[in-house]
């Protein structure tokens, strides 16, 4: 059933509506082997129902979803086979101990029992369990409950690990200790993993795909997706009049004049009184005129920086309209 | 199959880790055993039916509480999407779940075994326990609760509320449970439906220790329509078109599973686990419903409505007419009758019109439907019933009606359900048989008065005086011989055509009178000893030693002596041994069954020596209080017994029955021999003696298979009568707390293992 050549995940056409409302409408992607992808999208955009889609626990409205090349809604067994899933909120058994819980999820795995013991305790070492394997799963730090869903989730070596939100309510340190593991993972298995927090995609994952709305908006890699919004880099100035105040209009004219500077925005924020501006600028560093330019004003330049973009602006820019 | 156990498992182990098991199971067993047993020695007899009969309605609630969590707690806490995301079937989920929740019921119903021992030990010595109905209760436990845990399964699939779950649940065990206590508002036919729906009614019927499959089937289908549409509602599915073939096919498997309830109505078998196969058809009534040349129609006219345990004989009799129907060859037909049912409102009005006559008791006119069944011959009985909250004697009816060619054979009134097939038996061959059975009487040595006797015997038989003077022969037409007198007379050439006669496989009785009597003046009028040795010479060599002494007893009848005081003259009731009174006689024999005070006036014992190829049961006895006298005999009602010095060393047997083949015979035949004819003498011949005559008249015409057929008992083995308090309370307090106690303590020791488990395992890694 399996088809290694095939992409691990494809979507087509995927909708998905519930009553009245449509949470998915007409996604289309396909994630090959190997492939570390962020799944962004704001709350309610339809991250967490592709996802249950594609594991299967939700029935697609129209369009299909295939993993290994195999559609979930026709062998749903087959599909389920080749992922782990860790799904948003992390449900687990509470009255379970930790070694219970691994071997009953073993257990339905199917994993014969001869080769259980040494699969659970590769993902114990690799989620770092040795020390809770007695204790309830109920009595556990949020932190380690999320590594046992890690956990259950690669136990049977799936080529496919599904992560809904993996780092949600994990204090910083946890979150670093988690992103690590899934860097890890990303070497030898296709992930895909939704998340909110979007330095994390820029740390962790190959290719992002960010769906707004039910519809997939932008589809790279982070690096190309802050290019795209035309540079990276900006420079902020603010400028106060020297003897009362100044028209903006002027600050504009006067901004727009200086060479390689392509656009000018208003920036937000307070600056004293006076008036904040964002460049953007083409080859040459426009600083050293600027400065010239606003002292020609006899204007008091209040701030003056360089601004490295970061996804966050272009998730804003692509999700806000 | 290794997800459903690895899922069973986790729900077993689940249960057990958390107080929930113990609590339901402990509430369960508590309440069980308190109702179970606080009446349990009031009731006085050895039998789980009472428990059998609590569990079902207890299951309407545990079982609801038992499932409730199984899938509303995965919902709600989220781990459902786990399950449902692992490589198995949703079926594998659903009936992992559901075979947790049974196993744990059962472990629950199991844990009442210890009630089947004490109780079972506790049965009256000698009367066998019957462990049928107990094996097939807690069969029918395990169908009942599959069914009820299957629908609270499916309730608790459809919230992830665990007390919507639970009431939902009870609802819908409470449905089935309860449905066939509203059939009467219905007409017949919807009210049979109801009835064929309760999980109730079908667990009566495996609990009386029969396994049949119309029952099984029918829980099967229950279950399987619960957890078909459990599985459906795991999956919450939003897709039309999913939910559109759902429907459909749910709709085509119940519509499958009614076909196949329909033709188990039909084609069923069944498994009697009782110890008497009291539920399963004989061969001889198998033989006589198979080869039956023309119609026979049955009507059985039972009241419905009534308190136990008449309302269980209704269906035996039900069942058994569908038994009888089944084995023959479609000539067979019955009809089951309420009278009630068929009262018009014109008789229903005329029940209403009660009078009270002088003596204030109430009477009113028989109605049309009680004329019609005086007619036929069916007699009303007065069943004390509890209707409007009082309780009142209820006019019922339980009678059958065979007919047959225009013949008719009533049994009045059922008294012992138990012999109901063996009489219907008896009453079919009688109606099929080609001719009348004929009786030769072989009268000898004086003038006996037997017109009563043969009066009573002319009513079903015919009788033919049979004289073997002279070497006459016996008419072919005899069936059997009955041989009354003192058997003097019976010269050598007679008792050679007596021989032949029994060794072609007829039957004979012997009524021998050792001693004559007269029976105005209780004068011994000679002794025939000598005269009759060939006779006894002849029953000695079929292993029937008759004495000559008389046999007396002080269990006897009174004599009604003159007494002169004065003028008047008195007649004084005399105590009279030489008339033994029997009380005690073998229930289980076809000859003395039903037959209660029998007198054997101037009887002689008869015994039998155990002899190769024969059996011989004793069929009457004296009691320990008798003693034998030998001639010459002072039968002088005012004898001073006081005065005299008797040694009391009975008892002795006074009738028994041979049967087997006699030497040089060809055939098994059966013999009767009585040390007395008195006891069809018309002075003599009360009530009981004509019972015992007519059954021995009977024993010597039925055929061996009738014979054969055993009374099955329906009565429950009584308790042991000395059970002392102390024995008592600790039944009662043992069973009630002491299971619980110890499922609790299970529980403790199971906590602490995994407690330490748990340290090990944290330890060492």
């Amino acid at each position: 059933m399996f088809n290694a050549s095939m992409p691990m995940i494809q979507i087509r056409d995927l909708t998905k509506t519930y009553g009245k409302t449509m949470a998915v409408r007409g996604l289309t992607f396909e994630v090959p082997k190997g492939q570390v992808v962020g799944f962004l999208g704001p709350n309610g955009a339809g991250k967490s129902t592709t996802m249950k889609i594609l594991t299967g626990y939700l029935e697609a409205t129209s369009g299909s979803a295939m993993i290994g090349g195999i559609d979930v809604a026709a062998h749903p067994v087959e599909a389920r086979k080749l992922l782990g899933y860790l799904p948003e909120d992390n449900p687990l058994y509470d009255d379970m101990m930790v070694v219970e819980y691994l071997r009953y999820m073993a257990d339905l795995r199917k994993i014969p029992h001869a080769s259980q013991a040494p699969m659970i305790a590769n993902a114990v070492r690799r989620c770092g369990l040795d020390s809770v394997m007695g204790r309830d799963v109920g009595a556990l730090s949020k932190g380690y409950r999320q590594r046992v869903g890690l956990a259950q989730a690669i136990l049977h070596d799936p080529p496919l690990l599904i992560l809904d939100e993996p780092t949600s309510g994990l204090d910083p340190n946890q979150i670093v200790e988690i992103r690590a593991l899934i860097k890890e993972l990303g070497r030898e298995k296709t992930i895909l993993m939704s998340t909110h927090i979007l330095p994390e995609v820029q740390t962790t994952c190959s290719r992002v795909l960010i769906i707004n709305d039910g519809k997939l908006v932008a589809d790279d890699t982070p690096e190309n997706l802050v290019m795209q919004d035309g540079g990276a880099i900006r420079v902020v100035v603010a400028v106060q009049g020297d003897e009362g105040p100044i028209e903006v209009a002027d600050v504009f004219r006067l901004l727009e004049s200086i060479r390689g500077v392509t656009r000018v925005e208003e920036a937000d924020g307070e600056y004293d009184g006076g008036h904040a501006f964002t460049l953007r600028y083409e080859r040459e560093d426009p600083r050293p005129a600027l400065f010239r330019q606003v002292s020609a004003a006899r204007w008091i330049l209040l701030e003056m920086h360089r601004k490295e973009m970061s996804l966050e602006d272009t998730f804003r820019r692509l999700t806000m309209e | 199959m290794r997800a459903v156990w690895s899922i069973a498992r986790r729900e077993l182990n689940s249960y057990f880790n958390s107080p929930v098991a113990y609590i339901v199971l402990g509430v369960f067993l508590l309440s069980l055993g308190y109702l179970f047993f606080s009446s349990f020695f009031l009731a006085g007899f050895a039998s789980l039916r009472n428990m059998f009969s609590l569990v079902p309605i207890l299951f309407v609630v545990f079982g609801p509480a038992l499932t409730m969590r199984l899938i509303a707690e995965e919902r709600k806490a989220g781990t459902i999407e786990l399950l449902m995301t692992l490589p198995i079937h949703d079926g594998s989920v659903v009936l992992g779940k559901f075979v947790g929740a049974l196993l744990i019921a059962m472990i629950g119903v199991l844990l009442t075994l210890p009630y089947a021992v004490t109780v079972a030990a506790l049965a009256q010595k000698g009367v066998p326990f019957d462990y049928g109905p107990v094996i097939g209760g807690y069969l029918g436990l395990a169908f009942l609760a599959s069914s009820f845990l299957s629908m609270g399964l499916l309730a608790s699939a459809l919230t992830r509320n665990q007390i919507v779950a639970f009431i939902v649940g009870l609802t819908l065990c409470f449905f089935f449970f309860f449905v066939d206590k509203f059939a009467i508002f219905f007409p017949p036919a919807i009210g049979a439906v109801l009835e064929y729906l309760s999980v109730d009614y079908h667990f009566s019927n495996i609990a009386r220790g029969v396994i049949d499959s119309r029952d099984v089937i029918f829980y099967l289908s229950l279950t399987a329509v619960s957890l078909l549409i459990t599985v459906y509602a795991l999956r919450q599915r939003q897709v039309k078109a999913t939910r559109r073939a759902f429907v459909m096919s749910t709709f085509a498997v119940v519509v499958g599973l009614v076909f196949v309830n329909l033709i188990s109505l039909r084609e069923f078998v069944r498994f009697d686990l009782t110890r008497d196969r009291k539920f399963t058809l004989s061969q001889a009534s198998k033989e006589t419903v198979k080869h039956l040349k023309d119609v026979m129609t049955v009507s059985a006219y039972f009241t419905e409505g009534l308190p136990a345990p008449y309302a269980s004989h209704t269906r035996y009799a039900r069942d058994l007419l569908e038994e009888y129907r089944s084995a023959s060859n479609g000539k067979f037909s019955f009809e089951m009758i309420d009278p009630t049912q068929a009262e018009s409102a014109a008789d229903k009005e005329k029940k209403k019109e009660v009078r009270r006559d002088i003596f204030g008791r109430t009477v009113r006119d028989p109605t049309a439907v009680e004329r019609e069944l005086m007619q036929l011959g069916i007699e009303p009985v007065e069943i004390r019933v509890i209707e409007d909250d009082q309780q009142q004697t209820k006019r019922a009816y339980m009678g059958v009606v065979v007919l047959f060619q225009g013949k008719r054979e009533v049994i009045p009134v059922v008294q012992d359900i138990g012999n109901l097939e063996k009489d219907l038996t008896g009453l079919m061959r009688k109606l099929v048989r080609s001719k009348t059975p004929v009786l030769g009487l072989v009268q000898n040595a004086g003038p006996q008065q037997l017109d009563r006797f043969k009066a009573l015997v002319a009513q079903n038989a015919q009788v033919k005086d049979v004289s073997l003077a002279q070497g006459s022969a016996i008419p072919s037409d005899v069936d059997a011989l009955l041989v009354v007198g003192s058997g003097g007379g019976l010269d050598e050439k007679a008792l050679a055509t007596i021989q032949q006669f029994v060794q072609s496989g007829k039957n004979a009785a012997f009524l021998l009178d050792r001693v004559k009597i007269d029976p105005k003046t209780f004068q011994p009028q000679s002794s025939n000893g000598e005269k009759a040795e060939k006779v006894i010479a002849m029953l000695a060599r079929y292993g029937v030693k008759v004495e000559d002494g008389l046999v007396l007893d002080v269990n006897c009848a009174s004599l009604n002596v003159q007494e002169q005081r004065g003028e008047l003259t008195f007649a004084m009731p005399m105590r009279y041994p030489f008339i033994p009174e029997l009380s005690n006689l073998d229930q289980n024999n076809a000859v003395t069954r039903g037959v209660m005070g029998v007198v054997l006036p101037f009887t002689t014992s008869v015994s039998f020596k155990p002899t190769p190829g024969l059996h011989g049961v004793v069929l009457a006895q004296s009691s320990k209080s008798s003693w034998i006298e030998n001639a010459p005999f002072d039968t002088n009602p005012r004898r001073e017994w006081s005065k005299e010095n008797i040694k009391l060393a009975g008892p002795y047997p006074l009738m028994v029955q041979v049967s087997g083949k006699l030497p040089h015979a060809q055939k098994e035949s059966r013999l009767l021999v009585a040390g007395a004819s008195t006891f069809i003498w018309d002075p003599f011949f009360n009530q009981p003696n004509q019972a015992l005559a007519l059954n021995v008249v009977d024993y010597l015409f039925a055929d061996s298979a009738l014979l054969a057929m055993r009374a099955r008992g329906f009565v429950d083995v009584p308790l042991q009568q000395d059970v002392k308090d102390t024995t008592r309370n600790a039944v009662k307090l043992g069973n009630i707390f002491g299971v619980p106690a110890l499922l609790v303590l299970y529980g403790i020791a199971r906590w602490r293992l995994r407690e330490k488990r748990r340290r090990t395992i944290g330890v060492d890694k």
